[in-house]
């Protein structure tokens, strides 16, 4: 069987720029499952995303092969490209406040994703249905979509903007939208970093539930390796643009092979380390060579 | 409704020693503007504590708990409502710059994001040296005078931080997210305050990068015999450098004691919320 994303050979270069922001990645995803790609910033992880999506910037050199349904993403055109992006393949991003348009009320933002993919008034003729249906077929699955994500008072918070909105309920929209079109993939590119721990374990909630009710497949991008765990069945750890381990959750996380995974689950576990002493910090687990592997490691 | 009494006896010391703060019914209402009739909201409600020297008090609680409005009115950057702020014995609610240079030079904060807290046209080192400049600190001879004295004072504190000194010569731009949480902890340190308050200075980080910075902290705040106010909205990083904490949800105090005792034995609901949702990392198979 053909998997859902096969990405082989993946290596990838900015401008000028002399170290490759990618190198030879590979990694493959079946309809359903869901991957989490830890690492430090810098280690690859967004532009991955990024490369999936085909959202690279002008200057980013690609090679390689990115597979979706077997088709071949690498080098496929624009218009091609936006009728997979947010119908079939989407991304839920870190900060809603720039992800969202300030100037427009969020549940037309909602029904925009719907109405570019789904509910164009150019099919109306084709189902038979006139233009007043379509805006209302709309109207009610953007409310249906925003009850659903748990926002208070949907029919009130659609005609709000993203500034009215806490963090939180921003996240909600973003996730809203992302769903909306049930897509096969989701890729959620550190979701819950911009929020505190109770809103982020509510959010983390409520993506798990979302991702289920559609079975989308998800690429979870996070530096955290807790928030992974909890989405998570499988990891694959990047440094330098490199895959260095990939693996269950628990295989990995529970027995680390690679220094540089030891060393990203020795950081986390502040719950091992006595109050007040020093904590594991990743170079203590690196070897000075491996330090120096590519481009500057220091917090 | 909040049991003080408890936290703070354990950190009492003998009644000479006056504490660095001394906090008595604090409160701040803010008018919220907007759709019809005005309302207000209370953001800080009815706060008593006190934080002794070395003491390393947490506050911890959600997005609006009001812990930022707190240490703002601490720090003297808003004014309360009502209620009392002594520090060091004497009030400093309303008093002008001139009267609060005690406060001004003992205090120092480290942000969230360094990115808005550092000045990008400046060069890390003028940042570093910034405090040592300001005439209310010049005045209280706390300072090195000369030149040399400040350059010297800046590659000192760099140092500590962990910098290179040839790091002063560069723009926040150049450096990574933790690199310039260390450049904000250096500048916040150049005064050589008594009190350090930090406000989720290493919210915004890596986890790895969390980890180095924590350690820098916890040793300056060792080594120098700093008082700390840490304030988080994750229960386990206050676990590590604090030894008490206060939990405010909606502006008030609902839980205060030392913080292994809060932390393993959470009397409140909204604590043990608090605790719960700090995800744990999965290492066994379910």
């Amino acid at each position: 069987m053909t998997p859902l994303l096969e990405v082989s050979g993946l290596n990838l270069a900015f401008g000028q720029r002399r170290t490759p922001a990618l190198r030879d990645v590979s990694f493959t995803l079946d309809g359903g499952q869901r991957l989490g790609i830890i690492g430090e910033s810098g280690s690859g992880k967004s532009v991955t995303a990024l490369a999936v999506m085909g959202l690279l910037p002008d200057n980013a050199f690609l090679s390689g092969s990115i597979r979706w349904r077997g088709q071949e993403l690498v080098g496929l055109g624009d218009a091609a490209y936006s009728k997979l992006r947010g119908d079939d393949m989407t991304m839920v991003f870190q900060e809603p406040m720039t992800a969202l348009d300030p100037t427009m009320p969020v549940g037309l933002q909602v029904a925009e994703v719907l109405r570019l993919h789904r509910a164009r008034s150019k099919d109306a003729a084709r189902f038979g249905a006139s233009a007043e249906q379509i805006v209302d077929n709309a109207r009610n699955r953007v409310l249906e979509m925003l009850t659903e994500v748990g926002l208070p008072d949907p029919g009130r918070a659609a005609l709000k903007y993203p500034h009215q909105l806490s963090g939180g309920q921003r996240q909600r929209v973003m996730i809203a939208m992302a769903l909306i079109n049930r897509p096969a993939l989701v890729i959620c590119d550190e979701p819950t970093t911009a929020l505190d721990v109770t809103v982020q374990a509510k959010v983390l909630r409520l993506i798990d539930y979302e991702l289920r009710a559609v079975q989308a497949a998800s690429l979870f991008i996070s530096h955290d390796l807790a928030v992974v765990s909890q989405v998570c069945d499988e990891v694959l750890v990047l440094y330098h643009g490199e895959v260095v381990e990939r693996g269950h959750v628990a295989q990995v996380l529970g027995a680390p092979e690679h220094p540089y995974t030891k060393g990203l689950v020795a950081t986390a576990r502040l719950d091992l380390v006595t109050p007040g002493e020093r904590l594991p910090v990743i170079e203590d687990f690196l070897s000075s060579a491996q330090l120096a592997g590519g481009g500057a490691a220091n917090g | 409704m909040v049991d003080t009494a408890r936290t703070l006896e354990s950190s009492e010391p003998q009644a000479t020693v006056l504490p660095e703060y001394r906090v008595r019914d604090l409160t701040r209402l803010f008018r919220q503007s907007g759709t019809g009739a005005s309302k207000t909201l209370l953001a800080v409600d009815s706060v008593s504590f006190e934080v002794w020297p070395g003491q390393r008090l947490g506050i911890v609680g959600e997005s609006g708990s009001g812990k930022s409005t707190l240490i703002r009115m601490l720090s003297a950057l808003q004014l309360p409502s009502s209620g009392v702020i002594e520090f060091r014995g004497k009030s400093i609610v309303g008093l002008d710059e001139e009267g609060l240079s005690e406060l001004r030079s003992s205090v120092q904060l480290v942000f969230q994001d360094p990115r808005s807290s550092l000045n990008p046209r400046w060069r890390v080192g003028r940042i570093i040296t910034e405090p040592l400049r300001a005439p209310l600190l010049r005045r209280t001879q706390r300072v090195p005078l000369s030149a040399e004295g400040r350059q010297a004072r800046m590659y000192e504190v760099m140092e500590k931080m962990g910098l290179e000194p040839e790091m002063a010569k560069r723009y926040p731009h150049e450096f990574s997210g933790g690199q310039r949480q260390r450049i904000a902890i250096a500048r916040a340190l150049a005064p050589k305050p008594s009190v350090l308050i930090a406000d989720e200075a290493v919210s915004a980080l890596d986890v790895s990068v969390r980890a180095h910075v924590l350690n820098l902290i916890t040793d300056r705040v060792r080594d120098d015999g700093l008082t700390l106010l840490f304030v988080s909205h994750d229960l386990s990083v206050v676990r590590h450098v604090c030894d008490s904490v206060l939990v405010m949800k909606s502006g008030r105090v609902v839980e205060a004691g030392p913080i292994a005792q809060v932390y393993t034995d959470p009397q409140q609901r909204y604590t043990q919320e608090l605790l719960s949702a700090v995800p744990r990392i999965r290492t066994q198979f379910d």
